[in-house]
């Protein structure tokens, strides 16, 4: 088996807190555990709701912050414990496109100012005639008029924002791109432009996306594979097929059927949870799921759930 | 019978920006009236106009506002506030920033309950509590005393709910209400909705860009775009066989539309912003299916619906 692109075990990443003057400082498990294997040309959609370590995850594959714990293989090198040489070397490989288009620009450069930043940073031997083809070729691909390089991101609309920060991303020709709630901040109708330029490149270059997400339609478009998060920890994962068709986690369930379906015959049968997701302060024993779940048993708990496969899923509930 | 709600060519500029272009709209008591559009489609600001809340320099005027057989138009502000905030209220999307930080939220729905129920002491505190347990607040006696930034976005938006009905509205106008939220907290606040809609009997206008959550709770809907209604029919018909090119565009660029699909049925063009307006349909740049009497002449909403020729006309 050859290695993969990305290959996360047991990846963890906590944060100690201040609680207050005089208060030990606390733990937060932000990311507690995850394991993943992410090939070329394959989409991995990461679902989960606010806190549940989503962008903690993104975080770690871009290489902003070390994990805790755990290995992350990036093209077979573990960049965890990669002296800093090594993962600058390997940061151009795996790029970010962020939520907020409006925020990610710097207002005060021109787009072409933008997309020359990462060819200058990591390819400081091409010449000025050369980056100015791989600006303009790449601004074409993603729809960009040539006019537009001399414009600033003020200038432009939320769905060409994002396009010109995709394009951004797309300069270092990563094998990987990390892309964080990437349509969240659009319209429905900029939205379909931006998720067809991403499977666009996909198949033009291969290119494999993380694809963190609250919106279960856009996953169910996009996604190869699904990994379903809670509380740091993955609670389901597999292909999309699979997932979406028979959710065996109770929380997985909840999301599917909490999400407004369009026609009555694609609506599932409500299945309520109450409450909200426990403090990461004060984390509960057992499954960090229980107390919102219809389902739970005393085991729960006791024991923290460890995935295990059930019927080509991945699942972390004693009762799946 | 008379709409509880009724407003005709509601327009809204801001300088030489016409936010809402000649807005017709009806909502009948208890009824559940869902407005979609994408932003900027000026579904917003027109409630904020009803509400007499949009300030200066932006200008607001009407052929008719009434409200229950009443002229919200031509009232004094101090006749329309014992209406607005009674009557008609609002929840907006963003719940944090819509109370004020420093007060209690107890502090905060007893404003409301003084200025329109007259309630004080004791009983003021036991109505709050009551409210806050009616909009299912867990530990309602202990979060009465609670400030904003120590409760959870879905449970300060459970006090602006809260704050909404204090007052026993007939309107409820719900401006993206749970656009904030997870996806399992907007089913609880939604469903929060729906059954104190059902239970007070009260009229609920959901403003939302979400084709989906308006599928799933209205029984009408209106589509805007650019400032106007384009389309406005019964929730079934409407996303069954939309008539509108605007509305089957935007429902065919859901991702669940084009299940199994690879690509997406994407609607090229943006919206037109103040210095591009067209002189005729202001959907016709980006229509498929415009013809040469969309450049040239704006339609009127005739049956439902904005466009000269309607999809699934003979």
């Amino acid at each position: 088996m050859t290695a993969a692109l990305l290959q996360a075990d047991d990846l963890a990443r906590h944060y100690a807190v201040r609680r207050g003057w005089m208060r030990a400082r606390a733990t937060v498990r932000a990311l507690d555990g995850v394991s993943f294997r992410l090939d070329k040309g394959r989409t991995l959609a990461v679902v989960g709701e606010s806190g549940c370590g989503k962008s903690t995850l993104a975080r770690q594959l871009v290489m902003v912050e070390r994990p805790t714990r755990g290995t992350l293989a990036i093209d077979g090198t573990d960049v965890g414990r990669a002296d800093a040489a090594t993962r600058a070397a390997i940061r151009p490989r795996v790029q970010m496109v962020f939520q907020n288009p409006h925020a990610s620009l710097n207002p005060r450069w021109t787009i072409r100012a933008t997309l020359a930043e990462p060819l200058k940073l990591n390819e400081p031997a091409l010449d000025a005639a050369r980056r100015e083809d791989r600006i303009a070729a790449m601004a074409a691909r993603v729809g960009l008029a040539p006019e537009h390089l001399s414009r600033y991101p003020h200038m432009f609309s939320g769905g060409q924002r994002q396009r010109i920060a995709i394009a951004r991303a797309m300069m270092t020709s990563p094998r990987v791109i990390v892309a964080d709630e990437p349509t969240s901040a659009l319209d429905v109708s900029i939205q379909a432009q931006v998720l067809n330029l991403f499977m666009d490149l996909q198949d033009e270059f291969g290119t494999a996306f993380v694809f963190v997400s609250h919106n279960l339609a856009v996953v169910e478009h996009v996604a190869h594979d699904v990994l379903v998060m809670y509380f740091g920890r993955v609670v389901e994962s597999g292909p999309k097929a699979r997932l979406f068709a028979q959710p065996l986690h109770p929380y997985t369930q909840a999301l599917i059927s909490a999400t407004p379906a369009l026609r009555a015959a694609d609506r599932r049968v409500r299945i309520p949870i109450a409450g909200e997701p426990p403090s990461p302060l004060d984390p509960p024993a057992g499954c960090a799921f229980r107390m919102r779940c219809p389902r739970a048993v005393a085991r729960c708990g006791d024991e923290v759930p460890a995935l295990r496969a059930v019927d080509g899923l991945q699942v972390a509930c004693h009762l799946a | 019978m008379t709409a509880l709600l009724e407003v005709r060519n509601l327009r809204v500029a801001f300088g030489d920006l016409t936010a809402v272009d000649g807005l017709d709209l009806a909502v009948d008591a208890g009824e559940v009236l869902g407005i979609v559009g994408e932003s900027g489609s000026g579904k917003s600001v027109a409630m904020l106009a009803l509400l007499g809340l949009v300030d200066a320099p932006g200008r607001v005027c009407a052929d008719a506002i009434t409200f229950a057989g009443r002229d919200l138009l031509h009232m004094s502000a101090a006749d329309r506030r014992r209406v607005v905030g009674k009557d008609i209220t609002i929840v907006f999307q963003d719940a944090l920033a819509s109370l004020d930080p420093a007060y209690t939220v107890g502090f905060q729905i007893g404003e409301v309950l003084a200025t329109h129920r007259g309630l004080r002491g004791d009983a003021r505190r036991r109505r709050a509590i009551e409210l806050l347990e009616q909009v299912e607040m867990p530990d309602p006696r202990r979060r009465v005393d609670a400030y904003p930034h120590q409760l959870s976005g879905g449970m300060n938006q459970r006090v602006t709910i809260a704050m909404a009905l204090a007052a026993d509205p007939r309107l409820l106008i719900a401006d993206e209400p749970t656009t904030a939220l997870d996806v399992t907290v907007q089913a609880q606040i939604m469903a929060l909705l729906a059954r104190l809609q059902a239970a007070h009997g009260m009229a609920l206008v959901l403003i939302t860009h979400d084709l989906a959550l308006v599928a799933q709770q209205a029984r009408h809907v209106a589509v805007m775009y650019a400032g106007q209604v384009v389309e406005t029919a019964p929730v079934v018909s409407l996303f069954d066989a939309p008539r509108h090119p605007y509305t089957a565009a935007l429902l065919a660029a859901l991702p669940e539309h084009s299940r199994g699909a690879h690509r997406l049925e994407a609607l090229g063009g943006v919206v037109p912003g103040r210095f591009d307006r067209p002189r005729g349909c202001l959907f016709a740049p980006r229509c498929g299916f415009a013809r040469a009497r969309c450049r040239t002449e704006r339609p009127a909403l005739r049956d439902g619906v904005r466009c000269f020729f309607p999809l699934g006309a003979a």
